[in-house]
C-alpha cells in the first residue's frame, strides 16, 4: 500500500480543526447567520441589482469578506445579471483580487488575471483538469483508491460523522496527491495555506503561513524539475505560457507556487463543503435518495443539483472597469461588484420551486462553479470525486440515515462560505 | 457528423474554440453555434469537434456521428 494510503488510515486530529465551517467563517470575518435564502429570494423579487451588500441590504453584520470599506459596492442576484458578470470578464474585471486582503497575498495567480494574460496561463493549465482528466488521470490515480480506503474505516462501524471521516478527508487529500504534495506534507502545507489567507489572523501568522507554504512548495518545484513525477507540479514546469503577443515561455517559481497555493486551498477548501450539503440534501428528502439508490447513472445530476441548491460559496467580486447598465441598474466604473450565485442559483425566472431539492429537474446551467473565461478550473475533478464518494456510500453503507442519538445535522456558516454543521449517520 | 450547441448550457467558457479553432469560433463570447440546432460538420473535422465538445465544462456540445452514436460530451463514469 502507498503512502498516500496508508496516511488516510490514520485518525488525525488535525482535521477537525481545520475543517470547520464555524470556525472558518469567524476566520473569514464574516457573523453567523441562519439560513440566507429566503432573505435573498425577497431582494430578488423587487430588483435583480442593488447598490450595497447583501448583508446590508439584508439588516446582517456587515462582512469583512471582499470588503474594503472606502468602495461602493452593489451586489447582483438574478440570473441574467450574475452570469453576464460571469461572462463578460473585461468588464466585470477579476483584477479586483489584486485589491483585496488574504487573495492579494496569493500571489499572481489565473484568479487575478483578465484577456489574453488570462487566457495564456490557463490554457496550460487546463488540460490537466479536462473533463476526460478527472475521470480517467484523477479517478484511476487518487480518487478510487482515496474513497475506497476511507469508506472501508467507515463500514461495518454502524455509524460515522460522514462530514469529517469522508467529505473533508477526502479532497484535500486527492488534490495534495495529484499535484505531488508528499504524504506526510498535506495537512502542514494546508495549516500553512490557511494561516496565510485568512482576514482573521494576525499579520504575524499570515507572513509565517505564507512563507512556509511558499517554501515547501518551491522544494517539490525543485525535486520536480531535476527528477519528474506523474503529477500536476512536474507537468506545470514544463508547461509553456502563452503571453498577449503570442510568444511562448515557461512559468516562473512564483508563478507555480501562486497557482498552486490557490488550487490547493480551494480544491480542499469547497469540495468538502459541497459532498456535505449533498448528503445532507438527499438524506432529508427520502424519496429522492431511494431515486438516487434506485438509478446510480443519477449521480451528475445528484451533483449539480446539489450545487444549484446550495453552492458552498454564495457569493464573489469583481471590479467594474467602466460605467455600465446590469439589467437597468447604473453601475459606475470604479465600483466592485458582488455576484450572488447562491440567489441566482434559486431565481424564480428560471427555476420552478427553486428552494426545492430536486434531482430530477430538467438539466439547465447554474452558476455555483461559475461561467466564462474564469469557469471554475478544478470542478470537473470536483465532481468525479462527489460521484465517487456518492457511489460509494450508496454501495457500502446500507440502510444510512441520520443517527437519532446526535443533534440534527445543520446547513451553517455565513453569506459567503457555507456547508454543514457534522453529518452524524448510522447504517447497518 | 453533427454538432449541436445548447445556448442554454454554454456559460462562455471559450475552450472549445481554444481546442478546436477550425470547428469552434465565438461570437460576443459564446460558441457561434449555439443555439443554432444541428449544424453538419465535414467528415475530417470529426476529431477535432470531439476534442473541443469535451472540454466544454458545462457539457454544452453534442457531437453525433452519422449512424446515430454520440461522440460527446463525454458519458460520466462512476
Amino acid at each position: 500500500m502507498s503512502r498516500y494510503a496508508e496516511i488516510l488510515k490514520n485518525e488525525d486530529p488535525r482535521i477537525a480543526q481545520m475543517f470547520n465551517v464555524e470556525t472558518e467563517t469567524h476566520a473569514s470575518g464574516s457573523a453567523l447567520i441562519d439560513d440566507p435564502f429566503p432573505g435573498l429570494a425577497r431582494l430578488l423579487e423587487k430588483a435583480p441589482v442593488y447598490k450595497g451588500m447583501a448583508a446590508s441590504l439584508l439588516g446582517l453584520p456587515e462582512n469583512q469578506m471582499f470588503h474594503v470599506p472606502s468602495e461602493v459596492t452593489y451586489t447582483a442576484l438574478s440570473f441574467p445579471a450574475v452570469s453576464r458578470a460571469l461572462i463578460e470578464n473585461e468588464v466585470f474585471s477579476s483584477r479586483v483580487y489584486d485589491s483585496l486582503p488574504g487573495n492579494a497575498q496569493l500571489g499572481g495567480t489565473i484568479l487575478h488575471k483578465v484577456g489574453l494574460e488570462h487566457r495564456g496561463m490557463r490554457d496550460a493549465i487546463q488540460p490537466m483538469f479536462s473533463p476526460e482528466a478527472a475521470q480517467t488521470w484523477w479517478d484511476d490515480k487518487i480518487i478510487a483508491e482515496t474513497v475506497e480506503v476511507l469508506i472501508s474505516k467507515i463500514e461495518g462501524r454502524g455509524q460515522a460523522d460522514l462530514f469529517l471521516e469522508l467529505c473533508a478527508r477526502m479532497p484535500v487529500h486527492v488534490v495534495s496527491a495529484g499535484f505531488g504534495i508528499a504524504p506526510d506534507d498535506i495537512l502542514p502545507f494546508r495549516m500553512a495555506l490557511l494561516g496565510a489567507s485568512e482576514h482573521g489572523e494576525r499579520d504575524a501568522d499570515r507572513t509565517s503561513g505564507m512563507a512556509k507554504s511558499r517554501q515547501m512548495m518551491l522544494d517539490v518545484i525543485k525535486a520536480r524539475r531535476e527528477s519528474p513525477q506523474d503529477d500536476v507540479i512536474s507537468r506545470l514546469v514544463t508547461a509553456e505560457v502563452t503571453t498577449p503577443d503570442g510568444g511562448k515561455r515557461p512559468f516562473t517559481d512564483d508563478e507555480i507556487v501562486g497557482n498552486c497555493r490557490l488550487i490547493l486551498l480551494a480544491g480542499g477548501g469547497t469540495t468538502w463543503r459541497q459532498l456535505g450539503i449533498t448528503i445532507f440534501a438527499l438524506l432529508n428528502n427520502p424519496e429522492q435518495f431511494e431515486a438516487f439508490k434506485a438509478d446510480r447513472s443519477l449521480a451528475p445530476r445528484v451533483v449539480l443539483e446539489s450545487a444549484r441548491w446550495h453552492a458552498t460559496d454564495l457569493i464573489f467580486p469583481r471590479r467594474v472597469e467602466q460605467d455600465v447598465t446590469l439589467e437597468g441598474v447604473d453601475i459606475p466604473k470604479g465600483a466592485m461588484l458582488h455576484m450572488c450565485l447562491g440567489a441566482a442559483n434559486r431565481d424564480a425566472n428560471r427555476w420552478e420551486d427553486p428552494d426545492r431539492f430536486d434531482i430530477m429537474r430538467p438539466v439547465q446551467r447554474a452558476l455555483a462553479f461559475g461561467g466564462g473565461p474564469h469557469s471554475c478550473l478544478g470542478q470537473h475533478v470536483s465532481r468525479q470525486e462527489m460521484v465517487v464518494a456518492l457511489n460509494a456510500i450508496m454501495d457500502r453503507l446500507p440502510n444510512l440515515r441520520w443517527d437519532p442519538s446526535k443533534p440534527p445535522a445543520r446547513l451553517v456558516g455565513g453569506l459567503f462560505q457555507r456547508g454543514p454543521s457534522a453529518l452524524p449517520v448510522v447504517f447497518d | 457528423m453533427k454538432v449541436n450547441v445548447s445556448p442554454d448550457l454554454c456559460c462562455g467558457a471559450q475552450l472549445c474554440a481554444k481546442v478546436a479553432p477550425e470547428v469552434y469560433q465565438l461570437d460576443e463570447g459564446y460558441n457561434a453555434l449555439s443555439g443554432k440546432g444541428d449544424v453538419g460538420i465535414p467528415g475530417d473535422q470529426e476529431a477535432a469537434a470531439v476534442r473541443g465538445a469535451r472540454a466544454c465544462p458545462e457539457s454544452a456540445i453534442r457531437v453525433t456521428a452519422d449512424d446515430g452514436t454520440v461522440l460527446a460530451p463525454l458519458k460520466a463514469k462512476g
